[in-house]
Order: structure tokens, then C-alpha cells, then sequence
């Protein structure tokens, strides 16, 4: 499937629909792998290994996002599958991934509906996954006008310097990577029957992966919160400008 | 020891030019070892309603099994590495338990501020101040797969928040073991990149932003809640005279007997188990125990006398034990098994006892009452007897450590600076003999003996220990920091102290009573008087100040070491002491709290207008991630000093750390000014 070519996010998770059962665990939990938050994990003790969710019905996905993990470094493949059996006479491969690097990957794939979804990661070296998030991604109508700057960031912290002037150090405390987005010329109706929907459910509260350009820079994804407020003035009839705050640490 | 413990690591990280700091917060909190449900485990619950392996929530505690587990928790923007933080860990030596093996725990981002009240050393007060961390972390709903041992069994999802299941789960928290780590981030994550400093958890709450604020003390804490001695409860059960009989002994007396006077008790057995003493005439110095006594004779059995008694012996009686209410012996040592001496004091009297059987102390004979300057007294059934803390003839180091360890501060807490330090400059000296008769503030009785000798201890987050140190120079290298390279801009101040200048100092000491008065100088035998009549001169600084110092823990034995205490004082205080505070880069914070350095700054001259050197003690050493904010007091040590050099040490001056005595005319043979003799 073409890789999206607007901004892309990634916050919908069939890991989130049930407590997902790891094949085996070393370290952490399987069901931390689907709470956005990057410092809770999972690691199996052996490969390969899997991590499967009833969803209880079948239900959609079409991407998956995977942020601060090892799959790279440890040489792993991960696999997403699909069953309507649980995996005993069904299980169809729906997508494979070979991350080039521990930070953030997004592939997507063929909207297609399971009631059981399954990650399989083989390799040799055991990896350790903070989110991986299997779901219906949210692919904006439009491209972001000239302007947007994506390599903005803002350093925290303190440069010291001596009595005498001279330079004795700077402390960096952490890199933020803040954007206003701006989409001009969105849909009126997709604002309405697909993003705001989207908003309530998820972006106004939670973390989620943004991907400003996955067809040019798939590795500039961002795990990030969004403001506190979003504004969609009418242009034309049909259309408005979206726009709103999005906030998380820069790529290292 | 005067730098910080490190790492190669951390050294390249200080000395890079942009690094990324972090703060790691570590509880230490108890753990059950146990699998809920297998042995030795006997908890029997449907599955779903399982403990949480803590103490309060468990289901099977006379099996509660108690380990040790660490949870963790980094400043915000600090991105987390993906594998968690894995660690092994072994016994650590502040614990009585085992941690459980390999650990891989999340590096969760909740600190959110430290608010520091920071070891704060005061040469004046001997003890330093108790420092006082305060931690805000951030609350939040979490699937608490981490927290949950049985989060796999569960029925339903957890409810409330983190903190709020952390504490109804792990109730017993004071007191645990808490660590600061503070270092740097890097890919992949890098304990030796950081720095440990200790704590022990005082309070976590949840407040009313929703943000848990958990407060850590230093271990010396703990001098502050507690008493030395220990209150104790007994009371007499039967009079305790100071004499049952006092008089000159009837004719008739035998080799094993003692007729007593017509005043002693005509009840049989009366004095049995006391002690008749001759203390004037035919006998005198004789002292036997009363084995058999007829009332109606008034005769007295005793062991064979060396000089039979006659008509003019005089003799006291005196009892030699006292019995307390039933089961309140038990809060009285035994010197059978203290190996010390043991003292109680009754009313105004202070008793050595030197034996225990279950309420009854007793003693071998009445040389043994009236201890420390005290009076044999009158005591009534229903007086009270505490137990008393002695010291005989114990190097002040040992007294300290008694006085730490009795406020329930582990041993190990105690740095090897004390002994270090007693004997480098105090030594048989100031060995102490002295008797705490009632209880007393733990805390304050250490901060007395420290300010009596000059000398400070303190909480050393990084060392993990309590340390002590005298003020006195001291060998080796002494660090420098300047405008040029270390002190941040803009943040240097210096303060001068001129209220703690003093031109004389009396001290007092040789207490005659331990039950009286401790501030009146009337209840000392000596005075001893140092003056400084340069100071006092009309050219100088023309006043008069006077510190007076009255010492129960030092006697007529010490008169040498309360003068050089007082000369100490005297000189140190000749010229008000400053104190420097600035901030430094993260790459000096290499110094430990308590270390000498040498601060020079434009802000700071002397007469020529040129940065005056001031070597000063690191009295206070926050590090706040982005700076260290130091404070710094001068030492004013007057004139200089040396120390006398060991065998094999190079000629002066190759080596100036060890004194060579001065030639003629005073001064040194390249004739700079001779050492002093301290």
C-alpha cells in the first residue's frame, strides 16, 4: 500500500481493546506496550515471540506504530497477523517491518478487519517494545503549507559561563518539539465525521505519533500532546483552516 | 576523602561542554520474596483477589517473606531507555535484606521539582543542620501492570491513580531507604554516569494539585526523636537509706561478728544483704556484708574481719540493692551482658550497679553510690530510678558513636572519619567521663561535645555516611576555585560574620554534681581562661568578647585539652569568619561537602587590590542539575601550620605540608614565617 503522503497519525490501538497476552515475558508487561507512555515495556524471554488481543468482534486496522524500542539494534522482524480463530486454523500475515532504527517506525497496510491481532517478532536477540500501536491511523486531507517549519525545536536548560566571562558549560535538561499545524482548505464534513470524532476520543487527551511527511522523512515522527485547543474557521463553505498546538520531545 | 566518588565515565561527562542532566529517584520499599499461593505462601484467595506482595495487603503474614524493591522515577524530558533500567543488585549495606536479583524497572518521568534543603554544615553548632528533600511527582492513571504482581489475574481493570494505589498498598514507608541519583542521560542509559546520594523517606502525600510530594531526611534525623538515656519507669519498692544504721560498734564483737549500736533495728535479719562499713577507729577501711543479723542482740554476722571491731569502732550500714515494681527491670541493662558500667540515679543520687536479677540491681558494696559528684540521699518506696548513660574514660569518637547509635542510626552509618579523627587530634586527651542522668535530645547532646572540642559532623549524602572533622588544617592537596574557571558568573557573595568574633573564651569544666545545674559555673571545679589581648588592644579591635563554654563531658584530666579547645577557638574567631556563596559549572561538583578549598575572587582582596586566597570548608553543596550552589566558610586559621613529618618525608621545601622547625630569628631558613605548634 502507498505510504500516506499528508501528515499521518497513529493513536487508534487494537492492543488497547483487551488485555493483550504475551507468548512470554521477561521484563514489564504485554499490556504495557499499549498505553503511549514510553518508559513502560515489554520484553520476552525468547524469540520468536508474540503478543495477541481478543478484540472481542473484528475490528479495523491499518497501521502500526512502533516508538522507542529495540527492534533495530537487536537485528528483530516484527510481523502483524490477523485471525478469526484465534490463530488456530486462521492466521494470515497482514504486514512485516524491519525497523533501521529505535526511535519510530509507521507502516501501514490494507484496512482490514480481525477479531484477533497478533504481533510476531523473530530475530535472535530479545527486544524490549514501549508502544506499538496496531490501529486505524488518520491520514490529513491535505499537506502542510509552505511555512511549517518540522525542525524547529527549543533547547532547555542553562549556558554558564565564569565571573571572568569564560565559557564553562551548558546543561541541557531536555529538546521540546513544539509546532502550531496549520491545515488549509480541510473538508468541512471530514472535520466533522472524522477528525473532531477523533479528537474527543483520543488526540485532546492522549499521546499519539505524528508524522508530518512518512513519504520523504519516515523516520521524523514525533510522540507528542496535543494543546488544550483546536481552531477550524471557515474559509469557504465546504472548507476550513484547522489548526492546533502539538508538544513532545525532540528526535534525539 | 575529598572527592566525590566517580566513574571514568561520569569524569568525561562533567568535563564535556553541553550535557544532558537527570535526576533518578529511587524507593527502596519492602517486598515479599513470596508467589502468592505457593509455599511457603498459604494464602488461599479466588484468583483475581490476590495481595499486592506488600506487608498491608498481605494475605498470609506470618509467612511475609520481606525483600526489598526498587521503583524509579526521572525528571521530565529526560527520554526513557526502552529496556527499562535493569540492575543487579546485591546485599546493600544499609539494609538487613537481600534485593531480589536482576531488576528491570521503568524509568518513569513523573519528577516534575526538588525543592532542597540541603546539609547545611555549622561550625559553631558542631552538628550540622538535617537536610530536608522535598520531591513533587506527578500523578496519573496507569494500567498498573508494572505495580501489580497479579495484574494478569485481575477481574477488572485498577482503579484511581499511580500514587494513590502506591500508598493504601505501601503503608510502611517511613524510614525506607531512598537515593537521589543525579548524572546525566544517555543512549544507552548510564548509572555511572550519576552520583548517589542517600536519604531515608520521612512522608509521601498527595496534594491537593494532584501532585505527590515525598519528603527524605538524613539519618541523623533520627538523633533528633530520640532520647539518651532511654526514659525508664522503675520505682523503688522498698527505702533506700542513705545509711539503714549508723554508730560505734557495742564490745563483744568477734571475728565474725559486729555488735551494732543500741539505735540499730532490733528486728531479725534486718540488715541481712547489706553492708557494714568501719569507717573511724579500731577496723577502720573494713567492710564486710551482713550475712546473719539478731535484733535482740543487734549482732551482726559477717565474713572473718582482718581487725576484730571493739567498742570504739564506728560503722555505717548501708543496702546494697534496690528492688523495682515487678517487670520494670527489663528496661535496665544488665552489665552482664553491656559490658559496661551501668548506673541508675535515684532523687539526686546517681548508683552504679553491677549486677541485675529480674528487678533487683545490686552493687558489691557502698563505694558504689553516690557516682559523679552526687550525695548518698534518702529514698522512699515509689521514687523513681532512671537509668543513666556513663562514659568512663572513652575516646570522644566512641562516645559519639554510642550517642549516634543509641538514637537507633545504624553502625555502619558511622563513618571511619570519627575514629580517624579522634586520633589524629584529640586522642586520651579528651577522653570523656561522664554520666547522662536524664534523658536528653540525642541530637543535642552530640552537637555539645562537637562544639566543645571544634570540631562538625554531618550527613554526607554522597559518602552515605555520617562524618565528623576537626576544624584544623589538614594535610595534602586543598582544591582551588576562582573567578577564572569554576565560579559562575555573577553569583558570588561573601558575608562577614562579625558577630561570631570573639576575643576571649572561658570554659568550665570538672562538674561536681551530674544531677545539677549544667550552665551554672558554680557547679564546675575549674575555669579555664584563653584572651586574646591583640584583639583586645585599643589598635585592633578594641572590645572585649567573651564565649563561655561549660563542659560536663570533660574533667580535672582534661585540663590540657580544654585549654588548647579554648586557644582554638580563640584564634580561629580572632577575625570574623566570611562565608562565600556562588554557584559552580556541574563540572567542579567533584568536591565533597566538608572539604577544604582554597576561593579567590575579584569580589574578595586584599589591601593590593588583588584576589585574596581564603581557605574556607565547604559548609553547604546543593547540586541543582544546571549549577552547584556552594557555600563556603573561611577557617581563619591564624598563622601557619604543619604537621610533624612522618619518617622518609622530603626536605623542606620540596615538601611544605609537614613542619620543619624554624631556624634562628624565627623564621624559616628561605624566611617565610615558622609553622605553629598546635
Amino acid at each position: 500500500m502507498a505510504v500516506p503522503v499528508n501528515p499521518f497519525i497513529c493513536w487508534d490501538n487494537r492492543f488497547a481493546d483487551a488485555v493483550p497476552v504475551a507468548s512470554s515475558t521477561y521484563a514489564g508487561a504485554a499490556a504495557n506496550i499499549a498505553n503511549f507512555r514510553p518508559y513502560t515495556n515489554w520484553t520476552p524471554v525468547t524469540l520468536p515471540a508474540t503478543i495477541t488481543v481478543n478484540c472481542g468482534t473484528a475490528k479495523y486496522a491499518d497501521c502500526l506504530g512502533l516508538f522507542n524500542h529495540t527492534l533495530a539494534s537487536s537485528g528483530s522482524t516484527i510481523q502483524v497477523r490477523g485471525s478469526t480463530d484465534n490463530f488456530v486454523a486462521s492466521d494470515v500475515l497482514v504486514a512485516t517491518l524491519v525497523p533501521d532504527n529505535n526511535t519510530a517506525s509507521i507502516v501501514n497496510f490494507t484496512s482490514v478487519a480481525y477479531r484477533y491481532w497478533r504481533i510476531t517478532i523473530t530475530g535472535t536477540a530479545v527486544p524490549t517494545l514501549s508502544i506499538v500501536a496496531l490501529g486505524v491511523g488518520l491520514e490529513f486531507p491535505t499537506g502542510l503549507p509552505y511555512g511549517f517549519d518540522p525542525l524547529a525545536r527549543q533547547v532547555f536548560g542553562q549556558t554558564n559561563i565564569s565571573e571572568q566571562g569564560l565559557p564553562l558549560g551548558k546543561v541541557v535538561l531536555f529538546e521540546q518539539w513544539k509546532q502550531n499545524v496549520s491545515f488549509n482548505f480541510i473538508p468541512s464534513s471530514w472535520l466533522r465525521t472524522v477528525f473532531l470524532p477523533t479528537w474527543k476520543l483520543h488526540l485532546r487527551g492522549k499521546p499519539f505519533l505524528f508524522a508530518w511527511d512518512l513519504t520523504r522523512y519516515p523516520t521524523e515522527i514525533y510522540l507528542v500532546e496535543a494543546g488544550d485547543s483546536i481552531k477550524s474557521p471557515q474559509n469557504l463553505p465546504a472548507y476550513s483552516t484547522l489548526s492546533f498546538d502539538l508538544k513532545g520531545v525532540a528526535l534525539p | 576523602m575529598t572527592h566525590i566518588a566517580t566513574t571514568p565515565a561520569r569524569t568525561a561527562a562533567v568535563e564535556a561542554h553541553e550535557r544532558k542532566v537527570a535526576t533518578v529517584v529511587e524507593l527502596h520499599c519492602d517486598f515479599c520474596q513470596n508467589t502468592y499461593g505457593i509455599g511457603p505462601c498459604t494464602a488461599s484467595g479466588t484468583v483475581g483477589s490476590e495481595c499486592y506482595n506488600t506487608y498491608f495487603t498481605c494475605q498470609d503474614k506470618p509467612n511475609y517473606l520481606r525483600s526489598t524493591k526498587i521503583t524509579r522515577f526521572v525528571n521530565r524530558g529526560v527520554s526513557p531507555p526502552a529496556e527499562g533500567i535493569i540492575e543487579e543488585y546485591v546485599e546493600d549495606d544499609y539494609v538487613e535484606d537481600n534485593y531480589v536479583g536482576a531488576e528491570s524497572t521503568p524509568l518513569r518521568p513523573y519528577l516534575t521539582g526538588t525543592a532542597n534543603a540541603p546539609v547545611t554544615i555549622d561550625i559553631e553548632a558542631g552538628l550540622a543542620s538535617r537536610s530536608n528533600v522535598t520531591l513533587t511527582l506527578a500523578d496519573e492513571t496507569d494500567n498498573d501492570a508494572d505495580s501489580d504482581p497479579y495484574f494478569a489475574t485481575r477481574l477488572m481493570a485498577p482503579g484511581g491513580t499511580y500514587w494513590g494505589r502506591w500508598l493504601a498498598r505501601n503503608k510502611n514507608y517511613y524510614g525506607r531507604v531512598a537515593k537521589l541519583r543525579r548524572g546525566f542521560a544517555a543512549s544507552p542509559w548510564n548509572f555511572d554516569l550519576f552520583i548517589d546520594e542517600q536519604y531515608v523517606i520521612s512522608n509521601i502525600a498527595l496534594d491537593s494539585s494532584g501532585s505527590v510530594k515525598i519528603t527524605l531526611k538524613d539519618p541523623i534525623k533520627l538523633a533528633d526523636n530520640s532520647k539518651v538515656p532511654l526514659p525508664t519507669s522503675g520505682e523503688l519498692t522498698t527505702v533506700l537509706d542513705d545509711y539503714a544504721n549508723v554508730g560505734v560498734a557495742l564490745a563483744g564483737s568477734t571475728a565474725t561478728t559486729i555488735n551494732l549500736a543500741n539505735t540499730a533495728s532490733a528486728v531479725d535479719g534486718a540488715y541481712v544483704g547489706m553492708e557494714v562499713y568501719i569507717y573511724a577507729d579500731t577496723g577502720a577501711g573494713q567492710r564486710r556484708v551482713i550475712t546473719a543479723y539478731v535484733g535482740a542482740t543487734r549482732t551482726a554476722t559477717v565474713a572473718t574481719w582482718s581487725v576484730t571491731p571493739d567498742a570504739t569502732s564506728a560503722y555505717q550500714v548501708s543496702g546494697l540493692q534496690i528492688t523495682l515494681n515487678s517487670g520494670s527491670g527489663a528496661q535496665y541493662a544488665d552489665p552482664a551482658t553491656s559490658g559496661k558500667n551501668e548506673y541508675v540515679r535515684i532523687n539526686s543520687e546517681i548508683i552504679r550497679y553491677t549486677a541485675k536479677v529480674g528487678d533487683v540491681l545490686s552493687w558489691p558494696d557502698s563505694t558504689y553510690r553516690a557516682q559523679f559528684g552526687t550525695a548518698r540521699g534518702k529514698h522512699s518506696t515509689t521514687d523513681s530510678a532512671q537509668l543513666c548513660r556513663a562514659y568512663i574514660d572513652k575516646p570522644v569518637d566512641q562516645v559519639l558513636s554510642d550517642l549516634l547509635t543509641q538514637s537507633g542510626i545504624a553502625a555502619n552509618y558511622i563513618s571511619s572519619s570519627f575514629a580517624a579523627t579522634a586520633a589524629a587530634w584529640y586522642g586520651a586527651a579528651f577522653n570523656i567521663t561522664a554520666c547522662l542522668s536524664a534523658p536528653e535530645k540525642a541530637s543535642d547532646l552530640i552537637g555539645e561535645i562537637l562544639r566543645e572540642i571544634g570540631a562538625v559532623a554531618w550527613w554526607s549524602p554522597h559518602t552515605q555516611k555520617i562524618e565528623m572533622k576537626a576544624i584544623q588544617p589538614e594535610a595534602g592537596e586543598t582544591h582551588s576555585w576562582g573567578d577564572n574557571s569554576e565560579i559562575i558568573f555573577n553569583s558570588l557573595s561573601v558575608k562577614i560574620m562579625d558577630d561570631l568574633r570573639i576575643t576571649q573564651a572561658a570554659i568550665s569544666y570538672d562538674l561536681r554534681d551530674a544531677t545539677e545545674s549544667l550552665s551554672s559555673s558554680r557547679n564546675f571545679r575549674h575555669t579555664d581562661v584563653v584572651v586574646n589581648l591583640n584583639a583586645q588592644s585599643k589598635n585592633e579591635y578594641g572590645d572585649v568578647r567573651p564565649a563561655v563554654i561549660t563542659s560536663r563531658w570533660f574533667g580535672v584530666a582534661n585540663s590540657t585539652a580544654m585549654v588548647s579547645a579554648a586557644s582554638r577557638k580563640v584564634s580561629r574567631l580572632y577575625h570574623a569568619p566570611k562565608i562565600f556563596s556562588f554557584k559552580l559549572d556541574p563540572k567542579n561538583h567533584t568536591i565533597l561537602l566538608g572539604s577544604y578549598v582554597n576561593i579567590s575572587s575579584y569580589k574578595y582582596i586584599g589591601p593590593t587590590g588583588t584576589p585574596k586566597i581564603e581557605l574556607c570548608m565547604i559548609t553547604k553543596l546543593v547540586d541543582a542539575g544546571t549549577h552547584t550552589e556552594v557555600e563556603a566558610r573561611s577557617l581563619n586559621f591564624a598563622g601557619r601550620y604543619g604537621y610533624v613529618a612522618p619518617p622518609g618525608t622530603a626536605n623542606y621545601p620540596t615538601n611544605t605540608t609537614y613542619a620543619h622547625i624554624a631556624g634562628t630569628n624565627d623564621k624559616m631558613g628561605n624566611g617565610d614565617e615558622p609553622y605553629l605548634t598546635i
